[in-house]
C-alpha cells in the first residue's frame, strides 16, 4: 500500500454571500460553493501540481490543509493527522508560502524574520541559529540578510518566503502560486529550486497550486485539474496530454464568432476536436483545433474563417499543451 | 514531564520573540515612540491648568475631603500614568492583529505550531513594556512640570498592583481582539469603550465624586466602575503612594479583587477569543479585510 502524505475525501466548502446591513452584515441564503466533493491522495515524496483558474478553489483547499479554514464536511489527513482533530501536529508537518512577498514583516531584516518564525516553530536555539544560516545561503541572500525586507525585490522576498516554510525542516510543503507576478528570470529559477533541490534533493512533498499550465507541466510528477471546486482529472501531465491523442494543434485567436460559425466548426471532417475559449476583455476568441497533418489543412482553415467573416488575429501550430487537456475537460481556458 | 516543561519553554520563547519584534519594528518608527511618550502630558495638563485655576493652587480642601488628598496634582498624575496601561492592554493585541491581516502576515502566525495565546501574550507584551516606558516618562515629565509628592518606599508593591491590573485587562484584552477580528473595524467601539472607561473610572477625580454627584444612580455608576480593573488598581496605588488618600475601597479588598479579576477575566477572555476564532475559522476570513 502506497504512503501517502496528504489524503483528501469528501471535502467541501461553500462560502454564504454576505450583504451590508446597518450594524451586522446580513447572511443571504446563496452559497458559493468553493470545493465540492474532493478526494485527493498526494504521495510521500510527490510533487503535485494543483491546476485551475482563479477562483476554481486552489486556495480554499490549501487553506483548509493548513488548518486555517475549517471544511463544512469531509475528512483531510496531513501527515497522517486530522485536520480538524490534532491541528497543531498538521502545522508542525507543513510549510507554508501563501500570499508572497506580504506575508513578510517588511520592517524587519530577513535575519530578524527568520529568527522570530524559527521561534514560532519552536526549532530549539542550538539549531535555529544554523539552520537560518544555512538557507540564507541556500537562497542566496546571505549578502543582504541584515537589511530590511523592505529594501527587497518581490523574487527576493518569495525566496525567503520559502526560506520561511523550511525553517522547521517539515516533510510537507504547500506552495500556493509561488511564482506568481515574479518575472519570468526569476520564476524559472525558483521553479528549479522547488523541483531540484526542495523535491529531489531534500525529498519534500511538495503541493503546488498554480494557474500557469507550463509550470504545472515542466515540475510535477503529477496534477490535477481543478475548476469549480471540483476535481476534473488527476494523472501524470504526459498521460493527460495522451488524451489529446498524437495530434498537432492549430491556434486560431480571432475578432469575435458567431454560434453559427462555432457549430459549423464541427462540420470540418479532418478535425478531430476543438475547443474554443475567451481570448480576452475585448471580446476575441480561441479556437484550439487538434488535428493529424496542420499543413494539409491550414489553407482550408483560413478560408473557412475568413469566409464567415471572422477576421484572425494570429495563427500558430503548437503541440498539445495541460490547458488543451483542461479546454477539452471543462470547455474552459485557465486564463492567463 | 521533561517534554512538558520543553514545550513550556519554547511557547515563552515564541512569546518573548513576538514582544521583542513589535519593539523592534515599533522603533523602526521613531516618530511614533517619540509621540507617545510626549503626547500623554498634553493630555493631563488641561485638567491640572483647570483644577489649579478653581482653587488658586495645588492643594484644594473640598478635594481632600472626598479623597483625604489635598494634592488634586499627584492624584491625576497617579491616575493618568495607570490609564496608560488600560488602552494598551485592552486594544494593543487586537489592533496588532488588526495590523498583522493589513499586512499578510496574520495567516502565518495562525498556522505556526505554537499556542496561538503566546503569539498574544507576547503582542501584550512588548504594549505593556512600551506603555511603561510611556506611563515612566509621563510621570517624570509631570513630576518635573508640576510637581508630584510620592511615597517613594510603597513604589514596589504600587508595581505589584499594576501588573495585576495589567494582566486582569489582558483578559478582556483578548476577548476585544476575538472581536476585532470577527468585526474589522474597531474605531466606533474603542472610541465608545474607552470614553466611557475615562468617564466613569476615577483618573482624575475621588471615587465618591459619583455618589455625591448623581446620588443614587452614583452608588450603582460606582460599582459598574469598581468592576473594571483599573477602579480597584488605582484605589489601591494611591492609598500607596498618596501620603493621605482616604480610599473607597480598602487596599485588600482592591488587591483580593484584582486577584479573582485576573483569573475570571482571562479565563473567559481565552474561552471567547477560542469561539471567535473558530467561528472565523468555519467562515474562511481570517485573512479578509
Amino acid at each position: 500500500m502506497q504512503d501517502y502524505s496528504i489524503i483528501t475525501k469528501g471535502l467541501r466548502k461553500t462560502y454564504r454571500k454576505e450583504e451590508g446591513g446597518f450594524l451586522f452584515k446580513k447572511r443571504s441564503r446563496e452559497t458559493i460553493v468553493a470545493l465540492d466533493n474532493v478526494d485527493l491522495s498526494i504521495g510521500r515524496g510527490e510533487l503535485f501540481g494543483l491546476l485551475g483558474p482563479n477562483g476554481a478553489g486552489k486556495t480554499t483547499l490549501v487553506k483548509i490543509l493548513s488548518t486555517l479554514i475549517i471544511p463544512d464536511a469531509g475528512t483531510a489527513l496531513v501527515n497522517g493527522y486530522d485536520v480538524l482533530k490534532e491541528p497543531r501536529r498538521v502545522r508542525a508537518s507543513i510549510g507554508v508560502v501563501s500570499s508572497g512577498e506580504r506575508s513578510l514583516y517588511w520592517k524587519l531584516t530577513a535575519r530578524e524574520n527568520l529568527e522570530y518564525f524559527a521561534r514560532l516553530y519552536k526549532v530549539p536555539d542550538d539549531v535555529a541559529g544554523r539552520r537560518i544560516r544555512e538557507l540564507l545561503s541556500l537562497m542566496e541572500l546571505e549578502d543582504r540578510a541584515d537589511e530590511l525586507v523592505e529594501k527587497y525585490s518581490s523574487g527576493m522576498r518569495q525566496k525567503l518566503a520559502i526560506a520561511r516554510a523550511m525553517l522547521h525542516d517539515p516533510e510537507i510543503l504547500l506552495l500556493d502560486e509561488p511564482t506568481l507576478g515574479l518575472d519570468p528570470g526569476f520564476s524559472k529559477s525558483i521553479r528549479s529550486f522547488i523541483k531540484e533541490e526542495l523535491n529531489r534533493k531534500q525529498g519534500k512533498t511538495i503541493l503546488l497550486t498554480t494557474h500557469y499550465m507550463e509550470e504545472a507541466d515542466q515540475m510535477c510528477d503529477r496534477v490535477a485539474f481543478i475548476n469549480k471546486g471540483r476535481i476534473v482529472a488527476v494523472d501524470a501531465p504526459d498521460r493527460l496530454k495522451n488524451m489529446i491523442g498524437k495530434n498537432e494543434v492549430l491556434k486560431i485567436v480571432v475578432s469575435s464568432l458567431e454560434d453559427s460559425v462555432l457549430s459549423a466548426i464541427g462540420s470540418l471532417s479532418f478535425l478531430e476536436d476543438y475547443g474554443v475559449a475567451d481570448a480576452g476583455e475585448d471580446g476575441g476568441k480561441v479556437v484550439r483545433m487538434y488535428m493529424k497533418d496542420v499543413d494539409a489543412h491550414v489553407q482550408e482553415i483560413v478560408g473557412f474563417f475568413s469566409k464567415a467573416g471572422c477576421r484572425i488575429l494570429s495563427l500558430s501550430v503548437e503541440k498539445p499543451t495541460l490547458e488543451d487537456v483542461f479546454i477539452k475537460l471543462t470547455g474552459e481556458a485557465l486564463g492567463d | 514531564m521533561s517534554m512538558d516543561r520543553k514545550s513550556l519553554v519554547l511557547e515563552l520563547k515564541a512569546s518573548l520573540y513576538t514582544a521583542k519584534k513589535e519593539i523592534l519594528v515599533n522603533l523602526r518608527y521613531p516618530l511614533w515612540v517619540v509621540f507617545w511618550a510626549i503626547m500623554p502630558i498634553f493630555w493631563l495638563a488641561p485638567f491640572i491648568f483647570q483644577g489649579h485655576a478653581l482653587v488658586g493652587g495645588r492643594f484644594s480642601e473640598s478635594f481632600g475631603e472626598l479623597a483625604g488628598s489635598t494634592d488634586f496634582i499627584t492624584f491625576a498624575i497617579i491616575g493618568s500614568s495607570l490609564y496608560a496601561y488600560v488602552m494598551s492592554a485592552l486594544w494593543g493585541m487586537g489592533l496588532s492583529l488588526r495590523r498583522e491581516q493589513w499586512g499578510g502576515t496574520l495567516e502565518m502566525l495562525l498556522i505556526s505550531p505554537c499556542n496561538k495565546f503566546s503569539i498574544l501574550f507576547g503582542k501584550a507584551l512588548s504594549d505593556s513594556i512600551l506603555t511603561s516606558f510611556y506611563a515612566i516618562v509621563q510621570f517624570v515629565l509631570a513630576s518635573l512640570l508640576f510637581g508630584a509628592s510620592i511615597r517613594v518606599e510603597n513604589m514596589f508593591f504600587a508595581v505589584l498592583i499594576v501588573v495585576l491590573m495589567v494582566l486582569a485587562l489582558y483578559g478582556i484584552g483578548f476577548l476585544l481582539s476575538g472581536v476585532i477580528l470577527m468585526y474589522k473595524e474597531p474605531g466606533a467601539l474603542l472610541n465608545f469603550i474607552d470614553t466611557l472607561i475615562y468617564t466613569i473610572c476615577p483618573v482624575n477625580y475621588p471615587l465618591r465624586t459619583l455618589i455625591l454627584l448623581l446620588g443614587g444612580v452614583g452608588y450603582y455608576v460606582t460599582m459598574v466602575s469598581i468592576v473594571f480593573p483599573l477602579t480597584p488598581a488605582l484605589e489601591a496605588v494611591r492609598t500607596l503612594l498618596l501620603p493621605s488618600f482616604n480610599p473607597y475601597l480598602s487596599i485588600a479588598v482592591a488587591v483580593s479583587y484584582l486577584i479573582a479579576a485576573t483569573v475570571v477575566f482571562l479565563m473567559v477572555g481565552m474561552l471567547l477569543f477560542n469561539l471567535v476564532e473558530k467561528k472565523i475559522r468555519r467562515k474562511g476570513g481570517i485573512e479578509a479585510y
